[in-house]
């Protein structure tokens, strides 16, 4: 079937999704709109609301997607941004999202969700992360050139899979001062910081009753530090640390090059823009608010944060400064 | 979908009584009788699906 225009917005699948016939996707109509909001959901939301999508966004067989990677394999991505959370990735994917020739999927629910199952054998999830990369990757306008996808944070728990299945596409991870990080989360938690709001993932090994008594600043800080582990854990040669401190000028320099890409100076001075502003409230100037969150830091953060993001934290940067990029 | 008229046609309608009344018409063209009830209630299941998203399956 024609797919021109339509993108899958979400994974359902009954049972372990070995067999074909047990995974499904809604597909939305976009036309030639481009993803410019700051998450997926939010150009997805816009274009539910049109009355054509309200009556035609409609599920088939995950084989459909396999028939429109056949038919019209979308870009190769030039990179994949992970990240701790709260750390700068949507001030990236913004500035990469303010060019034309970008193609840039911001936390797209079903291939978050596609790369966590690991309930479906990793062949089957190999080839389903390729369809459904390429179908996010389409050309809309004909001006995209270049293709890039940032994850959901908790994502990171599943790169050795991703990299297996995209063995040669270079990756980014962003991170921040741990403390600012987890003040974000405790003063408005993301849901993968709350105990069984993300059902898919599971960053702490430990009972359910367990899990739902700890206090928040454990709980946040636990999870901050697995994804901060399983980054230290999965560096490899495509890989790239990225502290926050290094943006915005790290997109068009260090970022740049690892994704092998180039910008312009007309393009640079664009994005130079978007970092003037807040990038998930793009109406609003940026206003750095680090010092803020490290003054409200409680002694029960602090010493979550010690126990549990620290330590994964100093080996990011061993790494990163081990590697010698400035 | 496979028809680019029909699709231009269906994704300019500008309000949902607007897409609704097009699909009765062209559905009447076609020897199919469609209700608004049965319209309304895709939209509402499709409406239903993308704000559950996050459920479980």
């Amino acid at each position: 079937m024609k797919r021109d225009g339509w993108v899958p917005i979400r994974l359902v699948w009954n049972g372990c999704g070995v067999r074909d016939g047990e995974a499904f996707v809604d597909w939305c109509w976009l036309g030639g709109e481009r993803f410019t909001d700051p998450f997926f959901d939010g150009t997805i939301e816009m274009a539910q609301r049109r009355p054509f999508n309200r009556l035609f966004t409609h599920r088939t067989r995950i084989a459909e997607l396999g028939s429109w990677y056949v038919a019209s394999p979308g870009m190769a991505p030039a990179g994949f941004i992970f990240h701790m959370s709260r750390c700068g990735s949507t001030l990236v994917s913004q500035m990469l999202a303010a060019l034309p020739e970008n193609v840039v999927i911001s936390e797209a629910g079903p291939l978050d969700r596609l790369a966590r199952a690991e309930s479906i054998p990793e062949a089957a999830r190999a080839e389903w992360l390729r369809w459904m990369v390429s179908a996010l990757g389409q050309k809309r306008s004909g001006l995209e050139t270049r293709y890039f996808i940032k994850f959901d944070s908790p994502t990171v728990l599943a790169l050795p899979s991703i990299r297996r299945a995209f063995p040669s596409v270079p990756w980014i991870f962003l991170y921040r001062n741990p403390e600012e990080v987890l003040i974000s989360h405790l003063r408005e938690p993301a849901p993968a910081m709350s105990p069984g709001f993300v059902a898919d993932f599971r960053a702490i090994d430990a009972p359910m009753d367990e899990v739902v008594s700890m206090r928040p600043e454990e709980y946040a800080a636990r999870v901050i530090g697995r994804i901060c582990e399983c980054a230290a854990q999965g560096m490899d040669e495509c890989g790239m640390l990225v502290n926050y401190t290094q943006l915005p000028e790290a997109v068009w320099g260090n970022i740049a090059r690892r994704f092998g890409v180039g910008f312009s100076p007309d393009e640079i001075a664009r994005m130079r823009t978007v970092a003037l502003h807040d990038a998930k409230r793009p109406r609003q100037r940026f206003q750095a608010d680090g010092e803020s969150k490290r003054l409200e830091a409680s002694d029960a953060a602090r010493a979550a944060l010690a126990r549990w993001i620290s330590p994964h934290f100093d080996e990011l940067e061993r790494f990163r400064n081990a590697a010698g990029i400035p | 979908m496979e028809d680019s008229g029909l699709m231009r046609v269906l994704t300019s309608a500008e309000t949902e009584a607007e897409l609704f009344a097009l699909v009765i018409a062209l559905g009447r063209d076609r020897g199919l009788e469609i209700a608004v009830a049965q319209l309304e209630e895709i939209a509402r299941a499709n409406r239903r699906a993308w704000l559950e998203r996050w459920l479980v399956p």
